[in-house]
């Protein structure tokens, strides 16, 4: 992504990085394995504005440079927003293992595909960290120059995400 | 046991304090990826250092406040790799890689803020030290990329670019303020720290004030950061001399070196009024969505306490109204947008001014035009400059593989000075140089990186630069990084920088000794370098080389008869004038070395970090022989231990710079007896810095830092080449001990 050497305001988590670290932290999740079912699906929700798609574009190919996520084969689909409820009822009809938000989703519509999915057995992650406060589980943040996983405990723990210790201890807990 | 025995062992060791708690299958490697820092100013997009088309280190908020750092130039000094700076007791010389060209203010390096160039463009000047005048707290992290920057940038990033990135709303709280003392111990004639006369220390506080806040603006989301503050600082008071210079060649009678000399002819004492730093600076960032705009004010007052070769040339001993004042305002507004799913554009305007004065007042009737017994004489330089920066990016596949980047930087600019010299109670002035010019400038870049596979990178491009002052100029770079499957990362690279000549160096004359030159080249640099990073857990090690050539490197040479001829019939010089200087394309530096660097953490407590630079460096003689660059250090580095202690105690940093020996600045042309060196350099910082207890809202820093080495690599005073009775120099001193203390109230 283009950011003209700008102020950290401006400049995000490389995509590749957002994908290793989103196959890694997965493993952390001690209900993945079972989410998954063998291969972890992993729904990349867009919202068909241009940032976005060129999010999907390069997470989609970042991730299918990473062997595994979770430990486990994955595959990755693009799920065009039309609304929470139709996001929640496609998410409970494919069990993906993973609900990604890329960039460019208002927070209303966050706030409201949250509340869709809770107590729904997904791991929801996003590239955006305001949106973690607004309800998505994992984030991935950029502070002095080196990413951060920002963790939604609550939300997490709503969506039977089960983060150990040892992901806490890695990660900024935020508490909305 | 065996060498690899052993290295095996510690391996182990390190790494299996990392890998106290067990982790699932694939997750053993997050916390080294969480390690892993992002830069933005190589490649003007957000990338993984070790891929980065340079060598590039990341200096952290968090880094700067544990071990003690209070300006860019300690940032630099104790925290980076490859890059140096020299304090010669007023603004730094900044060097990297073992070249440094003393007396240049910084104009080889090219200073960014959140991506906006701060180098005044009269001089090309950026301060470095407290000078920098970028308010402390707002810093998120400093990004020191080191090597020719000019394929992206244009002129001025020969040795490197520093781009130093402000926090964001919600990493800086709603409300800061701050205090920082610090107090430097009186030193006595020879250098060394003393008790006696405290009052001959010195001090320093910078107090500031600044909030942040998000909202919502047109349905985007928003958020604006500003802090103001000041510093003032004074002392140590430093003895100096006694010089016995002799007599005035004006007067022929002993010079007059002001009321506080110790002597007619004589200059030196105690300095206890001319060495002051002042500077107020503010600065305010606005985002709203795509949009952001920011500011910086600032100015900056200094004395220096010695005369020398750089800036303070003549002078009264210890006159307080002796010095410098550099003034900013600069302005930067940017819009970016994302046309489509492959294609960006943006664009950026941007603004400054910027003046600078120098007052100097002597005694002396042969530091002063004809027919002043004394004089104050009067430096003055000015820039004012307009551009717009118009930026593509083309992501062809929309996945990151093929990026193309293409800017157009274009840049209107009217520089000016003048040197005037009056009685010493300012009445009948005389100008001496005066120019006012207003150029143009335009940059047009290209950059294509390539990432067909995850384990290789590509970057290569170009920027073409036409500059009303030298012509055209076209800086390449070509850059390969292979990661290797055992997480290890190759790195070759190739660039070219330039610096444009100042206006300085193009348009100032004073009708006696100096003429401006018919024309001068801009200064090139063409390096290449290799390195190898490896990553093992929590630790990291990188090696690697560099060759470099400058070429046509500005220096002030002596005026040819023709030349001279030639001023005298344009009514630049007076007639029958001799011993006349001006600025040429006279020299070529040679330098290679290698660069060592190695960091990590033990247990999450212990953190190091060691950065080693070892070059050699040669100026080029016009008889053939060569020479060491002065002042610059050929082996430089610096090591740092931290422990965090955890939960409510502090945490205990310690970190060293070390440079060698290394030749005075006037060493090769000075006369002296023998070469002079410089002694070897250590600065020891030592801070302790912790949230205050029962008031989570107080942090606290407080800190030590030791200068070893009690003289620099500066010659001061008026006795700047050597004699029979003066066979060595005398060198600058130095601020060998402070101690500080900062209180930091933050909310929430």
């Amino acid at each position: 992504m283009c950011a003209f050497a700008a102020g950290a305001d401006e400049a995000t988590v490389p995509a590749q990085l957002q994908a290793s670290l989103l196959a890694r932290a997965a493993s952390y999740d001690r209900n993945f394995g079972k989410r998954a079912e063998g291969k972890a699906k992993i729904f990349i929700v867009t919202s068909g504005t241009p940032a976005s798609a060129q999010f999907f574009g390069q997470l989609r190919q970042a991730l299918a440079q990473e062997n595994a996520v979770g430990g486990l084969p994955h595959e990755e689909v693009e799920v065009p927003f039309t609304g929470a409820a139709a996001l929640a009822a496609k998410v409970k009809a494919e069990r993906p293992a993973v609900v990604f938000v890329a960039v460019g989703l208002p927070e209303t519509d966050v706030k409201a595909a949250v509340a869709a999915l809770s107590g729904v057995d997904v791991l929801t992650a996003t590239a955006n960290p305001a949106h973690v406060a607004a309800g998505i589980s994992l984030g991935f943040d950029l502070v002095s120059g080196k990413p951060r996983l920002l963790v939604n405990l609550k939300q997490a723990q709503k969506q039977s995400v089960a983060f150990g210790a040892d992901l806490l201890r890695l990660a900024q807990v935020v508490d909305p | 046991m065996t060498p690899l025995m052993t290295l095996s062992l510690i391996g182990r060791l390190l790494t299996a304090a990392d890998d106290a708690a067990p982790a699932p299958a694939g997750g053993e490697d997050l916390e080294a990826l969480l390690q892993q820092t992002v830069v933005t100013g190589a490649t003007k997009s957000a990338e993984v250092s070790s891929v980065a088309p340079a060598t590039v280190t990341v200096i952290t908020a968090e880094s700067l406040n544990q071990y003690g750092i209070h300006s860019l130039d300690e940032a630099l000094n104790f925290l980076s790799l490859g890059m140096v700076t020299q304090n010669p007791l007023h603004s730094v010389d900044i060097g990297a890689r073992g070249v440094l060209l003393t007396g240049d203010f910084g104009n080889h390096v090219l200073l960014l803020l959140n991506g906006q160039t701060l180098n005044e463009q009269w001089d090309g000047t950026a301060y470095f030290e407290r000078g920098a005048a970028i308010p402390w707290e707002l810093v998120d992290h400093i990004e020191v990329i080191v090597g020719p920057g000019s394929v992206l940038y244009g002129s001025n990033a020969m040795f490197g670019v520093i781009n130093v990135v402000t926090k964001r709303a919600r990493d800086y709280g709603k409300v800061l303020a701050t205090v920082d003392m610090q107090g430097s111990a009186p030193v006595d004639a020879d250098g060394n720290v003393t008790l006696r006369n405290l009052g001959n220390g010195g001090g320093s506080v910078r107090a500031a004030l600044g909030g942040a806040t998000t909202f919502s603006l047109l349905g985007q989301e928003a958020e604006v950061i500003a802090q103001l503050e000041y510093f003032t600082g004074s002392g140590p008071k430093f003895t100096f001399g006694p010089q016995t210079y002799g007599d005035d060649a004006v007067t022929q009678a002993p010079k007059n070196f002001g009321p506080k000399s110790i002597a007619p002819g004589v200059w030196g004492g105690l300095a206890e009024q001319s060495y002051a730093t002042q500077v107020p600076a503010g600065h305010v960032r606005l985002v709203v969505g795509d949009f952001s705009a920011e500011v910086r004010a600032a100015s900056y007052w200094r004395t220096t306490p010695y005369i020398n070769q750089f800036n303070v040339f003549a002078g009264d001993f210890d006159d307080p109204n002796t010095g410098e004042l550099d003034r900013f305002i600069n302005l930067d507004v940017r819009y970016r947008r994302r046309v489509t799913s492959w294609l960006g554009l943006s664009a950026e305007l941007y603004g400054g001014l910027y003046d600078y004065r120098q007052d100097l007042y002597t005694s002396a009737a042969e530091d002063c035009a004809e027919g002043q017994d004394g004089c104050y004489r009067v430096a003055r330089g000015f820039s004012k400059w307009l551009g717009l920066q118009l930026q593509g990016t083309a992501d062809w596949a929309s996945d990151g593989r093929w990026v193309t980047l293409l800017g157009v930087d274009g840049r209107l600019r009217n520089v000016g000075g003048s040197f005037d010299s009056a009685n010493s109670d300012g009445t009948q002035p005389i100008q001496l140089s005066a120019y006012d010019r207003v150029e143009q400038v335009l940059g047009v870049y290209l950059q294509q990186e390539l990432k067909p596979w995850r384990w290789l990178s590509a970057n290569i491009g170009g920027r073409l630069d036409v500059d009303s002052r030298f012509g055209a100029k076209l800086s390449p770079r070509a850059a390969i990084a292979a990661t290797a499957p055992w997480s290890g990362t190759f790195k070759v690279s190739y660039a070219e920088a330039f610096r444009a000549p100042t206006a300085y160096e193009l348009y100032y004359s004073d009708g006696a000794n100096q003429i401006s030159p018919a024309g001068l080249k801009p200064e090139t640099v063409r390096s290449g370098e290799l390195s190898y990073e490896q990553r093992v857990g929590l630790h990291r090690v990188m090696i690697g080389g560099f060759i470099s050539r400058w070429e046509q490197m500005v220096l002030l040479d002596d005026a040819t008869q023709e030349e001279i001829d030639a001023a005298v019939a344009a009514g630049q010089l007076r007639d029958g004038a001799s011993d006349i200087s001006r600025y040429r394309n006279v020299s070529t530096i040679i330098n290679y070395g290698g660069n060592l660097a190695a960091e990590g953490s033990i247990a999450n407590r212990l953190r190091y970090g060691l950065n080693v630079t070892l070059a050699r460096s040669q100026r080029l003689q016009a008889d053939g022989t060569s020479l060491p660059l002065t002042v610059a250090p050929q082996l430089f580095g610096n090591a740092r231990l931290a422990y965090d202690f955890g939960s409510d105690l502090p945490t205990l940093a310690a970190v060293v710079f070390f440079a060698g020996p290394r030749p005075v600045d006037r060493a090769f042309d000075g006369g002296w007896a023998g070469v002079p060196y410089a002694p070897p350099q250590v600065d020891l910082k030592v801070t302790l810095s912790g949230a205050v207890p029962k008031a989570s809202f107080l942090s606290y820093r407080l800190g030590v830092t030791y200068a070893f080495g009690a003289r620099s690599a500066y010659v001061a005073g008026p006795l700047q080449a050597g004699s029979d009775d003066y066979p060595t120099p005398q060198l600058a001193p130095v601020d060998r001990l402070q101690i500080g203390l900062q209180l930091v109230a933050r909310w929430p």
